[in-house]
C-alpha cells in the first residue's frame, strides 16, 4: 500500500521494488503493417510500441503519459492481450506461478482475464447499448466461468454498489446513464472478476471536469480497498500526478523515461519530459515555456537516431545518428537519452 | 488598408508581459469594444426549451482578454455564437438582450446592436471576420474539405475587403499562413484541409480568422483537440498575435489552467448563467462563488501540495427544467434552503471588478431568511458528503 503524500514514500517504493514484480513487460513490440496497392502487400510498419521494458509492482500505480500517437494506448491493449504482439513477453505473477501472457491458449486465457482487466476511455462507445447493466457487468463472470445465475446477480449487485450505483440500476440500459455513471459501469465490469491488475486507458478524459474528480477518487478508493495495481494511461499530466506512484513517459512508440513520480516531475532526465512538463498550462504563474517545435513524427517513417531529435533543442550529432537505449541512471530511474548525464533539465 | 500592418516575425517576439500592458490601457468606457447585456439564447426543442444562455452580461475592452470557463452545456459556446449570429436557427434563437459592438464607422464611432441585425444581412456579414473573428474547436469540421485552405482564406479576404485583387488576396493568404507558423506557406496554401495535421489545421484556422484583421477574436476551445506540446505552441501563437494586432480576445475553454494563461478577466458560467466574474488572479486566489470554489478543489493540479480531490456531488440538473432559484442549488455545499431555491440570486458587486451571483454575499436577502445560517449550511454539507 502506498499513500501519495507520505514523506517516507521513497522508502515504501524501494521496499516495493524489492518484492517480486506483479507484471513484467520485456522488449514488447507491436507493429501495425502499412498495406498498399491492389494486393495489399506490406510496404512498411507503424511501430506503435517499440522495445518497451516495464515492471509493475503489486499495489502501485504506474502512470503512462504521452501525446496522441505515442503508443500509450497500444501498450495498454497489448499488455492485456487485446492486440497480439509483434515481439516480446509479458509475464504476470499469479500466486506462485508466472503466466507468460502471450503463450496462453484460450483455456488458460481465462486465468489471465481473471487477473487483468481494462477500463476504456469512451464510456459512450465501450458499453453495448443493447445490454443492461446486469448483462454488461455480469458478462466477464459468465465467459470466464466464474459465476452464473443467482450467484452472478449477487456479485454484480455488490460491485455495482461499490462503484456508487444502486441495485435498481441493474435492469437499466446504458442510454439512461450519464457519462460519469457509464464510466462507473465500465469500472464495475473490470472489477467484478476481482482482478489484480487493471489497465485504465484515459478513464476520465471524456468526462466533465466536475465528474472527473469523482471517478479519480473512486479509482483510488477501490485501489486501497482491493490492493489493485493500476496501469493508468493519460495524456493529462495533472491527472497522472494525482494518480501515479511512478511515471512512464512515452514518445513515438518508445519508452523515453521511467521513474518515481516526484523525481520525474521535479527533475526530468529526458528533454521530451521537460518539454511535456513545460507545455502543461499552469494556474499559479505565467512563465516562459519551452515550446518544442514541430510535431510527433510519422510512426511509419521515424527519424534516424533518437526519435525526439528533430524537436529537441539539446540535440547533438550523436542524437541524429545513434539510437539511444534505455539505461539506468540511478536506482529506479531509466531514461533513453544520450545526454542524460550532462543535461540539467527543469521540472515543475 | 487594415491588413497592411508591418509584419514582424513571430518567433522573435519577446515574452509578453501582461501586467505592463494593463497599465498602458486605461480602464474607461471609451475603450470598450463589446458590451453584452442580459443576453438570452434559447433552444426550442421537441423535448422542451433549453435556456442555453440565460441573462448573461459582460464587457470586453479593446486589447483585453476575457476567459470563459464552464462545463459542457453551460452555454459558453452559445454565448460566442450569439455574438457572431451563427446560432443554428431554428431551433436556437436569441430571444432577449443586447450585444453592442463599438465600431469605427465612416462617420466616426458608432454602436451597433448585433441582435437587431438580421443574421444573413449584409451588415452582419460586414461584422463577421472583419470586426469579430472566430476560431473553432475542431479545425477539421470548420474547414470545407472540398476547397484548399488558401482558397477559403482568399474567399474571406475578397468578401470582406472590397477592392482587393485575387492576386493580392493570395499573397496575403500566403503571408498570413507564414505568420501563424505554417512551414512552406507558398506550397501549403494549395493544400486541402485533410493534408494538414491537427495543429497545422488549427494554425490555418487562426490565419483565416485573422485574415481581415478583426478587433475581437473569439477562440472557442481552440486547443481541446490538440496535444499538450501543440497546445502550448498554439497558445503562444494566439497570445503573440493578440499583442501584435491589438485585438480583444474572448477565450472559451473548460480547462482552467489554459484560460488562466490566456485571460485578463475570467467569467465562470454554469447552466447558462454567469456565476462569477473577476480578474484572473483574483479569481484564482479569492474565488467567492461556491461553484467556483468547488470547481477549483475538484481539479487535479500540476503544482502545489497533493491533497485528495474534493468532488462536487451529483450531476448537472436537467436542462429542460427551468430553475426558479440558483442553478447550482442542488449541488451546493453552502446553500440556504428557502432562499437560494426560491429566487434567482442577483449579481453582487463585491469589488468594482469582482461580481458574484450568490445570496451568500447579499446580506440584505440573507437577513430576511428566518432559519439559522450556520446550522443550515452544516446540515447540507453533511448530507452532501454522504452522497457519493
Amino acid at each position: 500500500m502506498t499513500t501519495m503524500t507520505s514523506p517516507n514514500h521513497a522508502e515504501q517504493l524501494s521496499a516495493i521494488a524489492q518484492m517480486e514484480p506483479l507484471l513484467e513487460v520485456k522488449d514488447l513490440k507491436k507493429y501495425f503493417p502499412i498495406q498498399a496497392g491492389f494486393l495489399k502487400h506490406t510496404v512498411g510498419y507503424v511501430k506503435a510500441v517499440d522495445e518497451v521494458n516495464i515492471t509493475v509492482q503489486a499495489g502501485e500505480t504506474l502512470g503512462v503519459v504521452g501525446e496522441s500517437g505515442s503508443g500509450k494506448t497500444t501498450l495498454g491493449r497489448t499488455i492485456i492481450r487485446l492486440y497480439e504482439p509483434t515481439g516480446g513477453d509479458v509475464l504476470l505473477r499469479d500466486g506462485n506461478r508466472v503466466l507468460n501472457v502471450f503463450e496462453l491458449d484460450s483455456k488458460q486465457m481465462h486465468i489471465f482475464r481473471r487477473n487483468a482487466q481494462m477500463i476504456f476511455q469512451d464510456p459512450y462507445a465501450s458499453l453495448n447499448p443493447r445490454m443492461n447493466v446486469l448483462e454488461t457487468v455480469g458478462e466477464p463472470l459468465l465467459v470466464n466461468n466464474i459465476a452464473k445465475g443467482r450467484d452472478l446477480e449477487e456479485r454484480v449487485a455488490k460491485v455495482i454498489q461499490q462503484v456508487g450505483l444502486r441495485v435498481e440500476h441493474l435492469r437499466r440500459f446504458p442510454h439512461s446513464f450519464s457519462g460519469g455513471q457509464r464510466q462507473r459501469i465500465g469500472i464495475a465490469r473490470a472489477l467484478v472478476v476481482n482482478p489484480k491488475l487493471v489497465v485504465a486507458d484515459e478513464p476520465v478524459s471524456a468526462l466533465d471536469v466536475s465528474i472527473q474528480a469523482q471517478i479519480l477518487n473512486l479509482l483510488k478508493d477501490l485501489q486501497a480497498q482491493y490492493q489493485l495495481t493500476y496501469i493508468f494511461i493519460s495524456h493529462a499530466m495533472s491527472v497522472i500526478r494525482y494518480m501515479s506512484d511512478r511515471i512512464a513517459v512515452m514518445y513515438a512508440g518508445k519508452l523515453v523515461e521511467l521513474g518515481p513520480k516526484q523525481d520525474i516531475l521535479s527533475h526530468p532526465l529526458h528533454p521530451y519530459s521537460e518539454a511535456l512538463l513545460s507545455a502543461v498550462p499552469k494556474t499559479t504563474q505565467r512563465r516562459k515555456r519551452i515550446v518544442s517545435r514541430g510535431e510527433v513524427p510519422d510512426l511509419g517513417n521515424l527519424p534516424a537516431g533518437c526519435v525526439f531529435h528533430p524537436r529537441c533543442k539539446y540535440a547533438t550529432e550523436q542524437c541524429r545518428t545513434a539510437i539511444p537505449h534505455l539505461r539506468t541512471i540511478s536506482p529506479g530511474r531509466t531514461v533513453s537519452c544520450h545526454l542524460a548525464d550532462t543535461l540539467a533539465l527543469e521540472g515543475i | 488598408m487594415v491588413c497592411a500592418t508591418p509584419r514582424i516575425p513571430i518567433r522573435d517576439k519577446p515574452w509578453l508581459d501582461w501586467s505592463n500592458q494593463n497599465d498602458n490601457i486605461m480602464t474607461n468606457s471609451n475603450n470598450l469594444f463589446i458590451e453584452v447585456r442580459n443576453l438570452q439564447t434559447y433552444f426550442y426543442l421537441y423535448e422542451g426549451t433549453v435556456r442555453a444562455v440565460d441573462g448573461v452580461s459582460y464587457n470586453i475592452e479593446k486589447g483585453k482578454s476575457l476567459g470563459v470557463i464552464g462545463e459542457s452545456g453551460c452555454g459558453k459556446s452559445v454565448t460566442a455564437q450569439s455574438i457572431m449570429r451563427i446560432v443554428p436557427t431554428p431551433p436556437g434563437k436569441e430571444v432577449g438582450g443586447e450585444v453592442l459592438l463599438h465600431l469605427q464607422g465612416p462617420n466616426g464611432p458608432q454602436i451597433v446592436d448585433v441582435l437587431k441585425l438580421k443574421a444573413d444581412s449584409e451588415q452582419m456579414r460586414a461584422i463577421r471576420w472583419k470586426e469579430v473573428g472566430m476560431i473553432f474547436q475542431e479545425p477539421m469540421t470548420s474547414f470545407s474539405p472540398l476547397f484548399t485552405v488558401g482558397n477559403q482564406i482568399i474567399e474571406a479576404i475578397l468578401l470582406h475587403i472590397p477592392g482587393t485583387t485575387k492576386k493580392a488576396a493570395r499573397q496575403q493568404a500566403i503571408e498570413l499562413l507564414g505568420k501563424v507558423g505554417i512551414p512552406q506557406p507558398t506550397r501549403l496554401v494549395d493544400a486541402y484541409p485533410h493534408q494538414l495535421s491537427g495543429g497545422m489545421r488549427q494554425r490555418a484556422m487562426i490565419a483565416m480568422a485573422l485574415s481581415c484583421n478583426p478587433k475581437l477574436l473569439i477562440a472557442d476551445e481552440p486547443t481541446t483537440a490538440l496535444d499538450v506540446t501543440i497546445e502550448a505552441q498554439i497558445l503562444e501563437l494566439i497570445r503573440s498575435l493578440q499583442e501584435e494586432f491589438g485585438m480583444a480576445l474572448m477565450y472559451i475553454s473548460h480547462d482552467l489552467a489554459v484560460v488562466s494563461e490566456m485571460s485578463d478577466d475570467i467569467m465562470v458560467m454554469y447552466l447558462g448563467r454567469v456565476m462569477e466574474h473577476a480578474p484572473m488572479e483574483e479569481m484564482f486566489n479569492n474565488p467567492l462563488h461556491p461553484y467556483t470554489q468547488a470547481l477549483w478543489r475538484s481539479i487535479p493540479k500540476i503544482e502545489g501540495p497533493l491533497a485528495r480531490l474534493q468532488t462536487i456531488s451529483g450531476g448537472l440538473p436537467n436542462p429542460y427544467l427551468i430553475q426558479k432559484g440558483c442553478p447550482f442549488f442542488s449541488r451546493c455545499e453552502k446553500r440556504i434552503p428557502g432562499l437560494c431555491d426560491g429566487a434567482r440570486p442577483p449579481l453582487i458587486e463585491v469589488s468594482p471588478s469582482h461580481t458574484v451571483s450568490c445570496f451568500l454575499y447579499d446580506s440584505q436577502a440573507r437577513s430576511k431568511v428566518p432559519t439559522e445560517q450556520p446550522n443550515a449550511t452544516q446540515q447540507s454539507a453533511t448530507q452532501q458528503s454522504g452522497v457519493s
